[in-house]
């Protein structure tokens, strides 16, 4: 089983909507994969599935009040996935944000734990990808997240904010942690992806990211998306348009891309 | 169950210890505090057997000539005043020489170590138990090293476990496995106790 976060240093980069497409793309092409919303200041994963709300989320596996068949929902049935897509979602109600967010290092420590067990739970029972949908820059829950991926996957966005910002994570974070990266550029303005500016960019990239990090790729920023409004995987309802064509090729990255080594039983 | 036992000298100097429980903080800071304690207490309770509970466990302090005797433990029932003084006369007996040349050189009295562990009974030190310093979260485990962070990680998912669980789950040796785990104790992200079924550690 591969286990990866997409992360990313600011909010806003197209984190959720990258893991709910590629979740399901993974599980159209006949994959088992569990998708969990760890973005718990912010939960939005419910939104893209339209999903009603529900009595039970994710935290409450993390706080040990429920087990993972309680709180994991298999989408694949009602939207006729090949593969199964078990999908953990993270409690949006403002009591909810507000008590994760008073949550102390112990707390944190046991969610860990949690999620650790899970993930060996999740491998047993023959998943293949397990996604985690991180909380942007550097919080318990995201470098939770961290900590339990295989790699992580960072969206970041063509400015320098995400520039400086990624540079940081990679060398205060990823680097310590001895985690490999893949770094991807959504939402890039299309005359970016144009001579003579790609070169540019190019080479700007290549001299800040070549020695940290291994580039994925580009998406570039599409209409259809924002007129999805956050309500829709395009994967499902529009599988021909070019956002999820390039999506289609970070699947096959990840595909490529090889499993945990060295490691007992997948990982720990 | 006896914690620890210390001999300071005149001036409230801690020349030796014995620390079984390394949960007490650090030698040298806790040296401190018992200096402070013993110069205290013979100045309000006088030169007998004295007893201070502090921090949920009990300091007795004793003089014997030139030195003062200092056992702490976690109940005054585990202390006599015979166990002071077998303590205190014997470090005089073997070092007496080194006491009254003052010499500076503190590691010739580590020998009395063998005399203390007969002392102490066994059970006191097989029951010594090390709690961690801090938690270990995602935090923690950034600042931990590579080598050590694959127990780290099987440690954390299952909280608490022996060595050889942990050798199985990373498929190396046990002897490799008790490194590990120790280097995290010593490192204060994991705790070590003794029980029935042997050594285990805990987060």
């Amino acid at each position: 089983m591969k286990c990866f976060t997409l992360h990313s240093y600011k909010g806003g980069t197209g984190k959720t909507t990258i893991a709910a497409n590629l979740a399901v793309m993974l599980s159209q092409m006949g994959r088992n994969v569990a998708l969990l919303d760890l973005d718990f200041q912010a939960p939005s994963l419910h939104t893209l599935f339209g999903i009603r709300p529900q009595t039970t989320y994710i935290n409450a596996y993390l706080a040990q009040e429920k087990t993972p068949k309680e709180v994991l929902v298999d989408l694949a049935p009602s939207l006729k996935l090949k593969g199964r897509l078990l999908v953990g979602f993270s409690d949006p109600n403002v009591e909810a944000i507000r008590s994760q967010l008073a949550r102390d290092r112990k707390w944190h420590m046991q969610a860990l734990s949690q999620l650790l067990n899970l993930k060996v739970r999740l491998q047993a029972e023959g998943a293949d990808y397990m996604i985690l949908d991180s909380a942007p820059g550097v919080h318990y829950s995201s470098v939770n997240a961290i900590v339990l991926s295989d790699f992580t996957v960072i969206v970041a966005k063509i400015d320098n904010f995400d520039f400086d910002g990624t540079v940081n994570v990679l060398d205060g974070l990823y680097t310590p942690l001895n985690k490999p990266t893949l770094l991807l550029f959504n939402k890039v303005v299309p005359a970016l992806l144009e001579e003579p500016r790609y070169s540019q960019v190019r080479k700007t990239i290549e001299d800040t990211f070549s020695s940290k990090t291994k580039l994925m790729g580009f998406i570039p920023c599409y209409c259809d998306i924002a007129l999805g409004m956050g309500s829709e995987i395009h994967a499902l309802t529009q599988p021909k348009i070019p956002f999820v064509q390039s999506l289609k090729k970070m699947a096959t990255i990840l595909e490529k891309w090889p499993g945990p080594q060295g490691t007992a039983k997948g990982g720990t | 169950m006896i914690r620890a036992v210390y001999i300071l000298i005149e001036g409230g100097i801690c020349i030796y210890s014995r620390v079984y429980d390394t949960a007490l903080a650090d030698s040298m800071l806790m040296s401190s505090f018992v200096s402070a304690i013993t110069t205290f207490s013979r100045e309000a309770m006088g030169d007998e057997l004295r007893g201070i509970e502090s921090g949920g466990h009990f300091l007795f302090v004793t003089d014997h000539d030139k030195i003062s005797t200092v056992i702490v433990a976690d109940t005054p029932g585990e202390v006599s005043s015979s166990v002071m003084d077998y303590i205190g006369v014997s470090f005089l007996s073997m070092f007496s020489v080194h006491l009254q040349h003052q010499m500076s050189d503190t590691s010739v009295y580590r020998s009395f170590d063998e005399v203390i562990d007969r002392i102490v009974p066994q059970k006191a030190i097989a029951e010594s138990r090390v709690d961690p310093r801090e938690p270990l979260d995602a935090l923690s485990i950034v600042e931990v090293p590579r080598s050590v962070r694959d127990a780290a990680l099987v440690l954390l998912r299952r909280q608490s476990l022996q060595a050889q669980q942990a050798a199985r789950e990373l498929s190396i040796d046990i002897n490799e496995a008790v490194e590990k785990l120790e280097r995290l104790v010593k490192l204060g992200k994991a705790g070590r106790k003794e029980t029935i079924e042997g050594v285990v550690y805990f987060i």
